[in-house]
């Protein structure tokens, strides 16, 4: 039997297992959501929907699981899916993306201006646009807890991690780091830990606040696992789940250093030549002042092993740039190939769905090599 | 000779829009697939007969298909949008083989609302601690969501120019998208934060800043607001200590009336945060009903009863989380300095007795 009869044999009895598992407590009808905020992937294509303003993650079973190649680049994204709802590009905006890891679909959610209404819409290797109603699908609704304080408004970030989904949210009237680990299997009633986080700061080694997550990934090593978040201008921060508890204030360790005036946006960890690598993209607010390229989007390149490094912390966090603003570390590289990736997703092994903005301002949805 | 040349007429007529614009429909002819087919085709094989798409008047080019389903019903195929025709906008549905025939609708306008103005800023007042974390902008109207909002809001500084890269780019609104938070970067407020290390603060003491909302801010239905809104605020002194409400003082009501309740803050006090998080209790345990207002810029509460004053003790249960300009909680400083670590508290309690 050749290697990709091997693939998929393997990622049938994989699909058959794990939709086996998640099929018994899906329903069928339309998911009652008042926002989509972010979008994400289980391993086995169940597409996870945060809906901050219900306070709920939305799981919904999308069968869409046939592989495909992608060949595409569809240039003029945003014009080409506006028009398909009727509309102009100005009166659409996109919120979020996500490449689904079974068929290498991408979807992107939306929001149709006009109407305020969102909108999942799928595009496929050979750069078919379609949208992806939710009028009537296999769903089920994970609540999450308000806790103390007020309740989350906008979930910033979710992300699968083997045994639990990781959530952070974020309120609007106050200024905490609201952080969820809900335990598989994933129910309506599921057992969900609430805890806030706190975040030290690099510059000086005696301060610490809370502080709203924007991006996060899940991340393991000699066994423990961690929650990698960054924020809105601070460095990469890992925090032990084995301290998440209810109501805990849990400490993370700073990790990395990107450089002031980036907000990160995306991020995930990949192989390549038997090495591991997290790559992350970022808008640079200080791009007009100081370029790290053509494009306020750029993507790093960090070795996996600075994330597993526990000596190097806090105020010795590895810092991607020196005092005089040059790289001052080979573990952390900028990918001049990702100038201009506002959003990325991992396709497969090899290669990273992404939707690169021009200097026009205009979107591409292509498949870039992973670097 | 005549049938064929009605059959021609019939090929070449171009599907139609109903007069409320939810469908398009096409008669189908005698050799068409659908022919002997009733209920929902494919999308695909469907619109290679005809499609919708939006068309634009001034570039004269026509859209890709529009999303929706089609169906057989009665001899005809029926072309239902995914979403409504958006108002404003032109429509044409062509047959896919003939572009030259087509139908066309045009969608009216949406009916003229009053151009939506900002209403009220928080803080009130123009004295702000330099360590201000967040305006919080109410507008009369629903607005677009849009991270352009970040670019359309500026501050700008005593020498009138934009403050560089003042605000957190996380869109937060309510509900009906009328209130807009907007927080201060806090890579710039924080102490030992590199971007605060490398730019300084975007609020100095002693200085004077205007909060500008540029006119192009566009609301729900895409109209820019009736105005440039501007406020002007002056930094004081940052404030990073937690708040102490044994400093506020509390005037109390008469006995038998329903004379407000008034709380004198030593700060301004963040208004939403504090109207979610305080409670009064009366005399038996019950929760007090009522009304309440900030007054003089946000440094003052109070509190009116639906009911009398009763005679005895009341206690004012104030949340862990009433915050001041700075972030400032009645739990825990904004930022906590580790050299000199304190306790944190959950929730205050304050006593009033009427007698």
């Amino acid at each position: 039997m050749n290697s990709y009869l091997m693939k998929i044999l393997a990622l049938g009895v994989f699909l058959c297992a794990s939709l086996a598992s998640n099929a018994a407590s899906f329903e069928q009808g339309k998911p009652k959501l008042q926002s989509i905020d972010v979008i994400a992937f289980q391993p086995d294509g169940i597409l996870m929907i945060g809906d901050g303003k219900s306070g709920q993650v939305v799981l919904i079973d999308t069968k869409d699981s046939t592989p495909q190649k992608w060949t595409a680049s569809v240039d003029n994204l945003k014009a080409k899916i506006a028009e398909r709802l009727g509309i102009t590009a100005k009166d659409l905006e996109l919120i979020h993306f996500a490449a689904n890891p079974i068929s290498g679909k991408a979807y992107l959610a939306v929001r149709k201006q006009d109407t305020k209404t969102q909108h999942i819409i799928t595009i496929d290797g050979q750069g078919k646009i379609s949208e992806f109603s939710l009028d009537n699908v296999a769903f089920k609704s994970v609540a999450l807890p308000k806790g103390s304080g007020g309740a989350i408004s906008k979930i910033t970030d979710l992300a699968w991690m083997s045994d639990r989904l990781l959530i952070s949210g974020v309120a609007s009237d106050e200024f905490a780091c609201k952080l969820y680990s809900v335990q598989s299997p994933l129910e309506k009633q599921s057992e969900v830990v609430l805890t806030s986080a706190e975040t030290f700061h690099v510059a000086h080694g005696k301060w610490e606040t809370k502080a709203p997550m924007t991006v996060l990934m899940p991340f393991e090593e000699n066994g423990k696992k961690y929650l990698v978040g960054a924020f809105s201008c601070t460095p990469l921060v890992k925090y032990p789940l084995e301290a998440f508890t209810n109501d805990a204030k849990v400490k993370g360790q700073s990790i990395v250093e990107l450089g002031s005036g980036n907000k990160p946006l995306h991020m995930f960890t990949y192989q390549k030549d038997n090495k591991s690598y997290v790559l992350i993209n970022t808008f640079r607010f200080h791009h007009a002042k100081k370029p790290f390229g053509p494009s306020p989007y750029w993507t790093a390149r960090i070795e996996t092993g600075v994330l597993a490094d526990n000596s190097n912390i806090n105020e010795k966090a590895l810092k991607r740039l020196d005092s005089k603003g040059e790289p001052g570390t080979d573990k952390i590289k900028l990918i001049p190939e990702f100038h201009g990736v506002a959003h990325m997703d991992k396709l497969d092994a090899a290669h990273a769905l992404v939707i690169a903005e021009d200097e026009k301002g205009l979107l591409t949805l292509k498949a870039l090599n992973l670097p | 000779m005549i049938i064929s040349l009605l059959a021609a007429l019939l090929v070449a007529m171009p599907p139609s829009f109903d007069s409320l614009g939810s469908e398009v429909k096409l008669a189908l002819s005698s050799n068409s697939i659908f022919k002997n087919k009733v209920g929902p085709v494919g999308f695909d094989q469907a619109a290679e007969i005809f499609f919708v798409g939006l068309f634009n008047s001034e570039t004269k080019k026509i859209g890709a298909p529009m999303f929706g389903s089609y169906k057989v019903r009665i001899g005809e195929l029926v072309f239902t949008p995914s979403q409504p025709f958006s108002a404003g906008n032109t429509y044409r549905a062509y047959l896919t083989n003939a572009l030259n025939i087509f139908s066309e609708y045009k969608v009216p306008p949406a009916t003229i609302q009053d151009q939506v103005t900002v209403i009220r800023v928080y803080p009130s007042g123009n004295q702000v601690p330099a360590n201000l974390l967040k305006f919080t902008i109410l507008f009369s109207g629903p607005m677009r969501q849009s991270k352009a909002i970040f670019d359309a809001i500026e501050l700008l500084g005593p020498d009138g120019k934009p403050v560089d890269d003042p605000w957190r780019r996380t869109e937060l609104w309510n509900d009906n998208d009328t209130r807009l938070t907007l927080w201060f970067h806090p890579g710039r407020v924080k102490m030992g934060v590199n971007l605060r290390e490398q730019l300084g603060p975007p609020l100095e003491p002693g200085k004077a800043y205007t909060l500008k909302i540029a006119k192009k801010v566009l609301d729900a239905s895409g109209k820019e607001l009736a105005a440039d809104f501007q406020k002007k605020i002056i930094a004081g002194p940052e404030v990073r200590e937690r708040i102490d409400p044994t400093k506020w003082k509390i005037v109390s009501p008469s006995m038998n009336s329903k004379e407000s309740l008034n709380i004198h803050f030593n700060f301004p006090i963040d208004p939403i945060l504090f109207s979610r998080e305080v409670a009064i209790f009366g005399p038996t345990g019950r929760k007090i009903l009522g009304k309440s207002i900030m007054l003089n810029d946000e440094k003052s509460w109070a509190f009116i009863p639906q009911e009398d004053w009763q005679q005895g003790d009341y206690v004012i249960h104030l949340g862990g989380e009433v915050a001041d300009l700075a972030g400032n909680t009645i739990s825990r400083p904004f930022e906590i300095n580790l050299e000199s670590f304190e306790p944190l508290q959950k929730m205050q309690k304050l006593r009033f007795t009427i007698k």
